[in-house]
């Protein structure tokens, strides 16, 4: 376990170093710094800005110099706000966006296991035909269309919900909504098969032969059971939760990371780009790594080794 | 499927017993057979063959491009002249979907085409060989699986910058991924059976063997990924164009219509709507399709 524990760790820290790699020289590879515009400035002031940014510094001691700053959890300065640092953006942004992906977590996680039992309990009756039809709209619809709906029909026509903003508690409603429709159509379907397959196992007739109410059977047998696939898109599942972030922010103008990178893409702020690829990066490598060892506990079954990937 | 008891007969002690008297149907009559006889695939099929003459025909028969202006007509509500409405260019968004369509779709097979040659080159060697080579390269795919693509994606636009050719080259030089795992995996299960072996004695070289038996047999799995991979490609060019870095203007996909149709939701919501539900039932039939091939190729993952 330990000796297993150690590689996960080691290979972890070996694609966060890679992904700082590759982002460094995908935003030095681009032609034309971020500061160039067709307002052509003065060269003193081209090198003041320059200097003041270490563009200047030879490539390979400005690729030092990134590193030993992100193993500081220092990420620069940012370009377009003045005097405004990229851990500031961060520091303002990240509990919005972690409060936004946990309500979205705990709603994808508990509708979709809910519409998922619903749905195999009713097999080809009213309930299973509705959850599937919400299922599919769910992968069906690009994100920010489903977010514009919301935004505009739920929250802006009936009142229900604030249609943009954030600070209030029901300012969540709408934008965890948007974010979490599609792992909830993806839990809905993983959970209807595999209960649908845990329903038919000879357990469960003899817990029903037992004399066991209907929703004993369900809870404390089947679900358990029909839980596990559920389990293996959790890897999956927080990356959406991560990259849909950037779509629902927007739309819906929440000052978080998601935001602050979509717009940082219009306006060629790089050391924001880079900041939040590494950030991001790191979380879903730290998820992943979570995720496989709870594997483990939770299922004996799956071998240590055997696993590959996430 | 329930046969009746009565339409079976002894057919006696003769010779014949043995004798097959069936023409034997090929892998691929057998998934036809079994994918005709599932509604939903079948109806997926028709919508994307519909879909797809719409895109490559439906220009010839409009008398509007995707481009030209008509400031005398602009955000007019669906008329017979106009059925999805024009917008605020006074351009037909009929026409424009025609040709968006044509262009999502272009993207969704031809990266999914960069996609497959990727994969299988690479899965098939990985698969095949075996050894440290297939370790190595199973290690580099854990690394780029790590870090989802959507990620990658972005990073290569904004180095790339926007456009058509761009959106090609990255999604399919990205997403090959799972493409790989998927030919890596079959090969790994077939190279160990007999006629793998038969052929390799009868003098059979590795590209032989790869081309004429594993890949072959494999060609089912691959299309099944193909076909999920293809609506995968055409959803990413919509966030693509949302985020600004899709096709560039007077060039038009699904998506980037419905990115700029948001704007107008309030007053011309036909705007978003008409090109968000072209994307929906591309996603849906593609995905049934997927779905159908999947249960013809592998009965046995029938669920």
């Amino acid at each position: 376990m330990t000796r297993y524990l150690l590689g996960r760790i080691a290979s972890a820290i070996l694609v966060v170093w890679l992904v700082v790699t590759l982002t460094f020289l995908l935003m030095h590879a681009i032609p034309g710094g971020p500061f160039s515009s067709e307002k052509v400035l003065p060269p003193a002031i081209m090198d003041n800005i320059n200097q003041r940014y270490h563009l200047d510094d030879p490539l390979t001691k400005q690729y030092l110099d990134y590193l030993k700053n992100i193993a500081h959890f220092n990420f620069g300065p940012t370009f377009r706000y003045e005097g405004r640092t990229v851990n500031d953006l961060f520091r303002e942004g990240l509990p919005k966006t972690m409060a936004l992906g946990l309500v979205a977590t705990v709603l994808a996680l508990v509708g979709g296991t809910i519409l998922g039992i619903i749905a195999a309990l009713k097999q080809n009756k009213a309930p299973d035909y509705i959850a599937t039809f919400l299922a599919t709209i769910g992968v069906s619809v690009p994100s920010f269309v489903l977010a514009t709906f919301l935004q505009y029909y739920v929250g802006y026509k009936t009142h229900w919900f604030p249609p943009i903003g954030w600070g209030e508690a029901q300012n969540i409603v709408l934008p965890a909504l948007a974010l979490s429709a599609y792992p909830i159509a993806q839990i809905t379907r993983l959970t209807r098969s595999s209960m649908l397959d845990v329903l038919n196992q000879d357990f469960i007739r003899t817990a029903k032969s037992k004399g066991l109410p209907g929703y004993l059977v369900v809870m404390r047998h089947a679900l358990k059971n029909a839980l596990i696939p559920v389990i293996t898109f959790l890897g999956p599942f927080f990356a959406y939760i991560i990259t849909g972030n950037f779509v629902v922010e927007f739309v819906f103008n929440i000052p978080g990371i998601g935001q602050f990178f979509v717009t940082s893409i219009g306006n060629r702020d790089y050391p924001v780009i880079m900041g939040t690829t590494i950030l991001f990066a790191s979380l879903l490598v730290t998820f992943n790594l979570l995720v496989d060892i709870a594997y483990t506990i939770i299922d004996p079954r799956i071998k240590l080794t055997g696993r590959k990937g996430a | 499927m329930s046969i009746p008891v009565e339409s079976f007969s002894p057919l006696g002690n003769s010779l014949k017993a043995e004798a097959i008297n069936r023409p034997s149907t090929t892998l691929w009559q057998d998934a036809w057979r079994r994918f005709r006889k599932n509604p939903l695939a079948m109806g997926g099929l028709a919508v994307l063959a519909l879909i797809i003459l719409f895109a490559l025909f439906g220009p010839f028969f409009s008398q509007f491009d995707y481009k030209t202006n008509n400031l005398m007509a602009t955000n007019q509500y669906p008329t017979w002249i106009h059925p999805f409405g024009t917008d605020e260019l006074g351009r037909d968004i009929l026409t424009r979907a025609m040709y968006g369509a044509r262009i999502s779709l272009l993207i969704g097979f031809g990266s999914v085409a960069i996609n497959l040659t990727i994969g299988i080159f690479y899965g098939g060697i990985s698969g095949y060989k075996g050894g440290w080579l297939d370790n190595l390269m199973q290690r580099i795919i854990d690394i780029i699986f790590s870090i989802p693509d959507l990620l990658y994606v972005i990073l290569l636009m904004v180095t790339f910058g926007a456009g058509l050719r761009n959106i090609f080259i990255v999604l399919g030089f990205i997403n090959w991924v799972p493409m790989a795992r998927i030919v890596r995996g079959q090969i790994l299960s077939l190279r160990e059976q007999e006629f793998v072996l038969a052929a390799r004695t009868l003098g059979a070289d590795t590209r032989r063997i790869l081309i004429k038996h594993l890949l072959p047999n494999s060609i089912g799995q691959i299309i099944i990924v193909a076909a999920l991979q293809i609506p995968a490609a055409i959803f990413m060019e919509a966030f693509l164009s949302f985020i600004g870095l899709g096709v560039q203007a007077p060039m038009v996909s699904l998506g980037s219509m419905a990115s700029d149709g948001r704007m107008n939701i309030p007053s011309y919501p036909y705007s978003l709507i008409f090109p968000a539900a072209m994307i929906a039932l591309l996603m849906l039939a593609f995905n049934f399709v997927g779905d159908g091939l999947r249960d013809a190729f592998d009965p046995k993952m029938r669920k």
